[in-house]
Parts: C-alpha cells; structure tokens; sequence
C-alpha cells in the first residue's frame, strides 16, 4: 500500500482531480478540489507509478494526461507520494515525488 | 566561465558589429550554433524560411551557416534555442534578462540541449532484419488500415537506423507480433478498458531467449477506440502515434523527459514523427545506417498532378514556388534519379527526404508517399507538416531493392489565407539508398 495526494502548482484553482492508478482493480481516486500551491489530503492506493492517467477540471475547463502505457515504470515501494501537477504552455505536466517523513503532516 | 568581454543587451535580427560576433561566439562554444546546430538542421528541427525574392545563392547554407557579425534569422533561431533552454521568454532577441544569463559564469561544456534526456532498457535486438505480424486487427479499422498504420509506425525508426522491418506470416516465429487485446489477455498485464493506459509493449529479447517468445511484442488495448483520422473524433485514439511509441519499446528504448519527443511518456493527439531526442535514443542503441549512395533532384523538377489547383507557378533558380488555389488538395512528384545496380551490387531503399517551405499552416504537407516505379514502398499519411522544413525524412520501412526507379509524392492541402499564406517552396527532394 502507498499513500498519495496531489500537489496544485498550475497557478489556477482545480475544481476536482482525479487519477486512475494501474490495472483493471483499482478504481479511479478522487482528490476534490485543490487551491493553488496547495496540497489534497494522501489517499491510499495499492500501486504507484511515475505515471497515471489524471483528470482535472479547472477554470479553463477539463483537461486529462494521458499515458501511453507504464512499459519500464516499476511500482513503488510502499511509502507517501505527492502528484504534482503544473502546466508547461497550456499543457498539464506530471512529476511525481516521494515525500520525506517531514513532510509526512496530512494534507 | 570565457573572461572575454561583457555580451550587450539590445541585439536583434538585423544588428551587425561586433557585439553580434561575440553572441555568436558565445552560441557556437554551448552548442546552438555551428557544428551541434547543424545536426539539429539534420533532424529538421531548425527553420530557414525563404523571404520573397530569395534566390539559391542565399539558400547554401543557410541552415548551417551564418555570417559572422551579422545577426540574421540563423542567429535569431540560436537565440531562441538558447533562452528555450534557459527558461527564459522565447524572443529571438538578446534581452537584459538574456544577455545577462551569458554573461553569468558557467561551465564550457556544450548544454546540446534536449540530447540526451531518453532512457534505454539496456535491451536490443542483436539482428537488424526484424520481421513483424499483425495477429489480429481490430474492428475499428479494417484490416488494410492497420497494416498501413503499423509501416507507417516503423518508417519513423526505419529512417534514422539500420533497421530494417519486414512483415511475415505468425508461423514464420517474427521477432515482433501486434496484437488487440481487451481485459486480461494471458501477458500477466491485463489491460484496464477505456483510457487508463492505451497499450504496452515488451523490450527486445536477448539470447538465448527464443525469437518466438513475448519480448518485442506490441499490445493494443481493444477498449479504446482506434483511428487513422487526423484530426481524431472526440475520444477516439490515433493507431499510428501509439503503434510509434509502442515499438520504440519494442526496439529497446524507455521513457524519455523530453515533453515533445515521441517516446515522453503522455499522449497527446496525433504526433506521427520521431524528434531529436527520440533519434538520440535509438541511435544510442543500433547507430545510424552506412549510406551507400545518394541522390537529390532540384525542386525545379516538380510535377504537378492537378494544374488547375494551382494559382501561380514560378521558378527561382532551382527552387519551385506554388501557390495552390485556396481549398484545394493536390499532389506534387519527384523523380529522383535513381541508381539501380552499383559496382554489380542492386541497392536498396534507405529513406526519402524532402527540404521546403511552406506559408505555414494553409499549406500542409499532408501525405509523403515513396515509389519505386509504381509500387509503393512507404507512405506517411497526415503527416500535417508545415512552415519550414530544412531536411525532413522519410523512412521506408522494409527497405526493399531498388527496382525501377523512386519516386517521391507530396499530398498538400491548401487552406484559405493570403498568398503567401498558400505557397509552397519545394527546394530539394532526396534518397538515401543502401548497398
Ligand atoms: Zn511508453
Ligand atoms: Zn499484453
């Protein structure tokens, strides 16, 4: 099991954010709103990649990030992660972080 | 750190002095100019737009080259290359802000930015003769739909590499087998419906693993819908761009963090080309090919297939500028002379390529097909390429033995902006052919 939340570094309020993690038994994770430079609250999922599909719908409407595939994209291993989404052009960008024990104060 | 003197603020295209040579100075020895940039011509990446009236003499070159001292649109490029990979505001001009970033101390290697950001498996194929079946197609596309999109897919690597693709029956054991597949499908990595993740492929197998087992193969997640238009319906997924991504995992290469390249890990819509660093990557892994021979033909050989979509016609020097009637399509052929039989030994097809210029996007190259008399050998559907095209290539994926003689179609579709919005300047058109 690993924990995730999602970090908000696109400079608008998002209104929902939601990531599929890997595989057909994993439902979707719904993160709900996230301020600007703020972080979600960590939800447990049984499998984090460097990569998820994600969702967002915010001021400019709704955008996805959409993976080709996880090929070479091991699991990680059981901890707390930070999604961080930013925008790169009007281009939504993810990198994902694992979080220190310091940063470990939920959201 | 240089210690020479201070780069001035306030430099822009058309400036002169010395104050320009020293930017340039500075562009060279970090890799934006000169030497890296050309290989950065070579992989199409640099613009060279053609002013009207511009004739051949101020073509040679003109990807390369700059005149010292002289801050024209090659420097300006340079610039732009420099602050992108600054991060600074992308203008062309040496700003304070820019100005001031190379002045700063630094190191004296070459930034050659973006080259070197894909990852490898650490896998490749120890042959460079790889045959492929397509299992099954899916019902989305008929059959011959996919059988295009997959070569058109492998042309993209075939173009900057030895290798070389060839389809074969399932019981010939290929290294690489296609297939569509919903759910779980036998691989221990079952596939999650619609959107999630679009595909997967598996890195090369190495001996003495056998040819025939899983590695290499590419997966298509039957969930999704599937197209070969470009621009996609809503919600439906371009075969071509993925098939690409796909077999460059098959061909051995990772993920890279290079936001344009086609092995980043994100879809994003159609992008039917390998990029700088894509090309970095698979070369890392099967090197580029021997070219045997060469041969290029002047843009003033353009046939036109439909004279009355044509508006206007002209030759300058050895380039032809067409401006096409607005809302229109219309083909343009090359012959290239072609040398069939070398020294005894029949050659081979390697990768077309074209250099020109369009208006931009009112005048889209949007299929390049490749003959050899009048078989087809490779064809690049909605490629969608506009603006300036120094050296854009080709691939053939089989590269078969040159036969009769190649030829090389250019599909364009006319928009409705102005005329020089509408104008194609067709420059060159190439093969490179193997032994
Ligand atoms: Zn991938
Ligand atoms: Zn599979």
């Amino acid at each position: 099991m690993a924990r995730v939340r999602v970090r908000n570094d696109t400079g608008s309020r998002l209104d929902a954010v939601r990531i599929h993690p890997p595989g057909r038994e994993q439902d979707p994770v719904d993160f709900g709103p996230v301020e600007v430079g703020g972080s979600s609250d960590y939800r447990e999922v049984r499998d984090v990649r460097r990569f998820a599909r994600v969702e967002v719908s915010g001021p400019g409407g709704d955008r996805a990030l959409q993976p080709f595939d996880l090929v070479g994209e091991e699991a990680l291993p059981p901890g707390r992660y930070t999604y961080r989404l930013g925008l790169a052009g009007d281009r939504l960008t993810l990198d994902l972080e694992a979080d220190r024990e310091a940063d470990d104060a939920p959201g | 750190m240089t210690g020479q003197t201070e780069i001035r603020a306030d430099l822009a295209e058309g400036t002169t002095g010395d104050e320009v040579d020293q930017v340039q100075g500075y562009l060279e020895r970090f890799g934006y100019l000169g030497p890296i940039a050309e290989r950065f011509a070579a992989f199409g990446s640099q613009p060279f737009p053609l002013a009207e009236g511009d004739d051949l003499a101020d073509l040679v070159g003109r990807p390369a080259g700059v005149e010292r001292g002289t801050f024209d649109s090659a420097t300006a490029d340079a610039v732009r290359r420099f602050q992108e990979f600054a991060g600074l505001s992308v203008t062309g001009v040496v700003d304070g802000a820019t100005a001031a970033r190379m002045n700063a101390p630094r190191c004296g290697n070459p930034d050659a930015p973006d080259l070197a950001e894909f990852s490898t498996s650490g896998r490749k194929w120890a042959t460079t003769n790889l045959r492929y079946a397509i299992d099954n197609t899916t019902p989305d596309l008929s059959p011959g739909q996919v059988t295009t999109a997959v070569e058109q897919a492998f042309a993209l690597w075939a173009g900057h590499t030895p290798l070389r693709f060839t389809p074969v029956a399932m019981s010939a054991g290929p290294e690489i087998v296609i297939r569509f597949a919903a759910g779980d499908h036998g691989d221990g990595s079952p596939f999650d419906g619609p959107s999630g993740v679009l595909a997967h492929a598996f890195f090369p197998s190495v001996p003495p693993a056998p040819v025939t087992a899983i590695m290499g193969d590419a997966h298509f997640d039957e969930a999704e819908t599937w197209t070969v238009t470009v621009p996609p319906a809503a919600g439906t997924i371009d075969l071509v761009t993925v098939a690409a991504h796909e077999f460059g995992h098959s061909l051995g290469l990772g993920h890279s963090s290079v936001a344009g390249a086609l092995m980043a890990p994100f879809y994003g819509g159609p992008h039917r080309a390998v990029e700088a660093d894509d090309i970095a990557g698979i070369q890392s892994l099967y090197g580029g090919f021997p070219i045997a021979h060469a041969m290029w033909t002047h843009g003033t050989d353009l046939h036109v297939e439909v004279d009355a979509n044509v508006e206007s016609i002209q030759r300058f020097g050895f380039f032809t500028r067409v401006v096409g009637r607005p809302n229109t399509t219309n083909w343009y052929h090359f012959a290239v002379p072609t040398p069939v039989i070398v020294d005894g030994n029949r050659l081979a097809f390697a990768r077309a390529m074209l250099r020109l210029v369009t208006g931009g996007p009112d005048a889209v190259v949007r299929d390049v097909h490749v003959y050899d008399g009048s078989s087809r050998i490779a064809a690049h559907q909605a490629v969608n390429l506009s603006g300036s095209l120094p050296f854009a290539v080709f691939g053939v994926p089989h590269k078969p033995d040159v036969f009769w003689g190649a030829g090389i179609s250019v599909g364009v579709r006319t928009g409705t902006g102005s005329t020089a919005e509408r104008r194609m300047d067709f420059i060159s058109a190439g093969i490179d052919f193997l032994r």
